[in-house]
């Protein structure tokens, strides 16, 4: 079947339509969990935009979650864009979390920036050390990194979970184990009004650093040239298999700086649940922001309040959690699904 | 420690516990070679540990749970279909998605319906003369009928995979859907069908978990067991007697872990339950150098437009 509509107005439906559609559907789903839970959909929402977006504070708050979210998401854009599917961005987190811990305890207390210095450096090393590994093994043996990744992701769990609970277990924290606190010099600061850390705005440099590498860098024109075809990227001349453990490197990086944010921004102390998925939602992020770091700034801005706002949401009405989970699932996959209706709508209305 | 004594509860918890990664792994395994790659398997089987769970508590009746396990997993699974081979989405990220929408949303059914009593579930039976056998009688012979249902399940998939026409069809469609296509096939229907069993038999080896072997629902009760399907896929060459092989090896390590912990060995408790996810990359590494000749399908996660080679 083939529409004629005026080009303006096709032009418009195609773009808007599939965005209405979709989170109409992702809505109205979770609508009909949160009625079934007890509540009224009004409130939940409402109650979740204004716990993200309310105040300043609030914002803050959001800020804070998003600032995870945007630093897997930049290495997830990279290492996508190359064709390479990293999906141990959470493993790479947390090992970021351990290498941030020993500059930030281990290591004695050293004048603030330089401490934190230290913690970005180490917290980087370790995540792309994790990162490299499932890159290299792919650009050698040729095995999945998609599986790869992922196993190393629940092996980084249990070697964290290994860590707080035996030998660096905190002798003073009651109660969950955690391991010994940063040094106060080992702390993120503090944006005075906001209340996020300065994570954030490491993020947003970060942001800057890999639209720069991406759009204007020589190493940037190989990724994006591997991801759009690796045989003639070949022919070309760009060492694949260089592209593939350097992107990975980078990525697995960025991760780990998410976790060093983690550590030296919120928790202050190696824990289990320091990220709660972030690297996965990194993930979806980064696609959601059509894999441009602009776009996954907005995302994980949007997430973060989703994110921010579920806390509170449960925390002033008492919903249950995992229906934010859906909730944040479902708006999730309905941003995932919109370019491709969106191209869809366009062919069945003979656009270009 | 003997040896032998230690190894023959082990050897027969590998196989009690080989279900739940066999039989998704086989789905998988048919929704690959058909072109589709389902990282959510691991929501499937959420959704078929929380489905059968449901059913079975509800109405007394495990057959019913299992039934009802499997069209749990085919139903999520359907999505995954509709996203991947009509609106051509990109399959990993779908699959992430799917993932995550259903570890939420199996926790929510469970806590918004409440329902927590432990049933009796299937319980190891005991066959006349081998059961009895010295040695390997315990360990073969006196599993859960499931346990055996999931061999024929394997030789069933090896013959309708490898000796029928809709096997060579599906096959030939993750290898090049343009043929199949012009030779008048319905390369989507293919592609639906393949990704609803891979749901099924995934839904149904997540409600082995609930049904089989904790009797109850835990939340997130698969512990990653769908991920690790899709390497045991990888690992067995997408053949069902490589699988079957793979899913006893990693059971094994599992199982392996599980009895260590018990025995106190003087590892911490996280050191090994690292250990299978440890032993599966190395496994998959080795499979890779070894085997230079590879078999994974050509089309795998590449969506077919009509037309196009």
């Amino acid at each position: 079947m083939r529409f004629r509509l005026s080009p303006r107005l096709a032009l418009y439906i195609s773009k808007i339509l599939p965005l209405l559609a979709v989170l109409g559907i992702a809505f109205g789903v979770t609508s009909i969990l949160i009625v079934i839970s007890g509540f009224s959909p009004g409130e939940v929402f409402g109650g979740i935009f204004s716990g993200g977006f309310g105040s300043v504070y609030r914002f803050g708050q959001t800020l804070n979650q998003a600032t995870p979210l945007l630093l897997c998401a930049l290495g997830l854009i990279l290492v996508f864009r190359a064709g390479i599917w990293n999906i141990g961005a959470e493993g790479q987190l947390y090992m970021g979390a351990v290498g941030a811990l020993i500059a930030g305890h281990f290591i004695p207390s050293i004048p603030g920036p330089l401490q934190l210095l230290l913690m970005g450096i180490l917290a980087f090393i370790f995540g792309a050390a994790w990162g490299v590994i499932p890159g290299y093994l792919r650009a050698r043996f040729n095995t999945n990194e998609i599986i790869t990744s992922l196993l190393m992701v629940f092996i980084a769990i249990w070697f964290v979970a290994y860590l707080i609970k035996f030998p660096w277990r905190s002798t003073t924290a009651a109660g969950f184990p955690v391991s010994e606190a940063v040094w106060p010099t080992a702390q993120l600061p503090i944006i005075p009004e906001l209340g996020a850390h300065a994570g954030i705005l490491i993020a947003l440099g970060l942001a800057v650093v890999v639209w720069f590498i991406l759009q204007k860098s020589a190493y940037g024109y190989r990724i994006k040239a591997t991801g759009v075809n690796p045989d003639t990227a070949l022919y070309g001349g760009i060492s694949v298999r260089k592209i593939i453990v350097t992107s990975m490197l980078l990525s697995g990086g960025l991760a780990g700086l998410a976790g060093m944010a983690q550590v030296a921004g919120i928790f202050h102390v190696l824990a289990d649940n320091i990220s709660v998925s972030y690297g996965f939602l990194g993930i979806v992020v980064a696609f959601i922001g059509r894999l441009h770091p602009l776009g996954a700034v907005i995302t994980a801005i949007f997430l973060g309040g989703l994110l921010a706002g579920s806390h509170y949401v449960q925390a002033s009405l008492g919903i249950d959690v995992t229906v934010v989970h859906v909730l944040v699932a479902t708006i999730m996959l309905a941003l995932v699904i919109q370019p491709f209706i969106e191209q869809r709508l366009e062919n069945l209305f003979k656009l270009h | 420690m003997d040896f032998f004594p230690l190894m023959v509860p082990v050897l027969a918890a590998t196989l009690r516990m080989s279900f739940a990664l066999l039989v998704p792994s086989l789905g998988e395994a048919i929704s690959e070679r058909s072109g589709v790659y389902n990282v959510g398997v691991e929501g499937y089987m959420l959704m078929g540990a929380i489905s059968s769970y449901l059913v079975a508590v509800t109405t007394g009746n495990l057959w019913l749970g299992i039934v009802a396990g499997m069209l749990g997993g085919a139903a999520l699974s359907l999505v995954h279909a509709f996203l991947s081979v009509t609106l051509k989405t990109n399959q990993i990220i779908s699959g992430i998605a799917i993932w995550l929408f259903s570890m939420g949303f199996s926790s929510f059914i469970f806590r918004t319906v409440g329902i927590t009593d432990a049933i009796e579930g299937f319980a190891p039976i005991h066959i006349p003369v081998l059961s009895d056998l010295p040695g390997i009688g315990p360990i073969i012979f006196h599993q859960n009928v499931l346990f055996y249902i999931s061999i024929l399940l394997v030789v069933v998939f090896a013959i309708i995979m490898f000796r029928t026409r809709f096997g060579l069809i599906v096959r030939a469609t993750g290898e090049n859907p343009l043929a199949v296509d012009m030779a008048g096939y319905n390369v989507s229907l293919i592609r639906y069908v393949s990704v609803l069993i891979c749901g099924a038999m995934s839904g149904l080896g997540g409600s082995y978990l609930p049904l089989a072997v904790m009797y109850r629902f835990n939340e997130n009760m698969t512990a990653f067991r769908g991920f690790m399907a899709l390497a045991i896929v990888i690992f067995g060459r997408w053949n069902p007697w490589g699988i079957l092989g793979g899913s006893l090896l990693f059971a094994f390590v599992d199982a392996l872990q599980i009895r260590l912990q018990a025995v106190g060995v003087p590892i911490p408790f996280p050191l090994l339950l690292m250990l299978p996810y440890v032993v599966t990359i190395v496994v998959l590494v080795g499979v890779a150098a070894v085997i230079k000749r590879v078999a994974i399908p050509r089309k795998l996660a590449i969506p077919y437009i009509k037309g196009e080679a």
